[in-house]
């Protein structure tokens, strides 16, 4: 049972699908993958201090959009710039090895 | 699409969880909540028993289970109950393993595919609880006891897993388990045989869906505290399965 993230919405696959060929299990895998790299790139730029509460937070509720205000509190960079250049550079991985 | 490309994607999924266990590892959900668990109640309390009537292992458990405070903390005395009331031989840590946590958060997950081609509708019960789209962590369930007794563990966050995969691949993969609702005293037999959930689900364990049924976690939703210890049965003789009384002596 995967529940959304706050930042699916860059999590743009449609590039991926063609070359996932509507396999499910791999478009999970993939998702997944995306959503551990966008989560640790967040997270090497955010003081350590600041990451128990947020992935406390983020736990009880990964939808919830207040996270955007929390990364942006903390992190001096344009956040939804790290978010999209994270899943462009990981998308880009993954084409490499699916072609 | 081809296994080679299937294979290495699932290497780098694996890859992209190693860099973000490292911030599990390193921040405080290294303890209590390193795994993302919002708020797990302690354990509950029983409904009302009344004592005019003989009790049955299930509620002596119940009212044993009660006494238990701090689940975490007392794991010996939990394997104690367990072979006070159902003659189980129950542990946290067994042959020298140990899951991150013996009590937490299990969530319902769907059934797993036993062939290629399987479907919901042919596993007959619960079929609404749909089938994975893709194989477990180990591959398919072709015993039909084994998929419908199942629970998912989160050997990827095991401080040692990348470091002694091989071994512990083969050590959790169909590992039998005892779980337990503290709240109703439920108690079944399982084996693993699938990894996860994802750490920031806030769950720790996941179950079949008839397991989520017989423990009374498939409502609402769909998740709940249970106890989950190895079961000491080097000769495979414990039948999965709801366990209601005590295992006889062999």
């Amino acid at each position: 049972m995967t529940k959304k993230t706050f930042f699916d919405k860059h999590l743009d696959l449609s590039e991926l699908e063609k070359h996932l060929s509507g396999d499910a299990e791999l478009t999970v895998i993939v998702q997944r993958t995306m959503r551990n790299h966008v989560l640790s790139a967040l997270l090497e730029l955010m003081p350590k201090d600041k990451h128990h509460g947020f992935l406390t937070d983020f736990s009880q509720n990964p939808e919830d959009e207040k996270h955007w205000d929390v990364l942006r509190e903390h992190i001096k960079d344009d956040v939804e710039k790290i978010v999209k250049t994270e899943v462009q550079r990981v998308k880009k991985e993954i084409i490499k090895e699916l072609k | 699409m081809p296994e080679s490309i299937r294979a290495k994607l699932k290497v780098k999924h694996l890859n992209s969880q190693a860099r973000l266990g490292k911030f599990l590892l390193t921040s405080a959900f290294a303890g209590t909540l390193f795994l993302g668990a919002p708020q797990i109640p302690a354990l509950s309390a029983p409904e009302q028993i009344h004592f005019d009537v003989k009790l049955n292992s299930r509620q002596q458990f119940l009212l044993d289970l009660q006494k238990i405070t701090d689940p975490q903390n007392q794991e010996q005395e939990i394997s104690d109950i367990y072979l006070k009331n159902f003659n189980l031989k129950a542990y946290a840590k067994y042959e020298g393993e140990r899951l991150n946590r013996s009590y937490g958060l299990i969530g319902a997950e769907q059934h797993m595919p036993r062939f290629p081609g399987d479907t919901a509708e042919q596993h007959g019960q619960f079929i609404q609880s749909g089938i994975t789209p893709g194989k477990g962590a180990w591959g398919y369930v072709p015993d039909v006891e084994k998929e419908k007794y199942y629970v998912a563990v989160q050997t990827l966050y095991l401080p040692d897993w990348t470091t002694r995969l091989a071994y512990l691949r083969d050590w959790y993969k169909y590992r039998k388990v005892v779980v337990t609702n503290p709240v109703n005293g439920k108690t079944i037999i399982a084996v693993v045989a699938d990894s996860g959930p994802s750490w920031w689900t806030g769950k720790h364990f996941g179950g079949s869906p008839e397991i989520m049924a017989y423990l009374g976690l498939n409502v609402g939703m769909q998740k709940g505290p249970v106890v989950l210890f190895f079961v000491d049965d080097p000769g495979d003789k414990i039948p999965l399965g709801p366990l209601e009384e005590p295992l006889k002596n062999d």
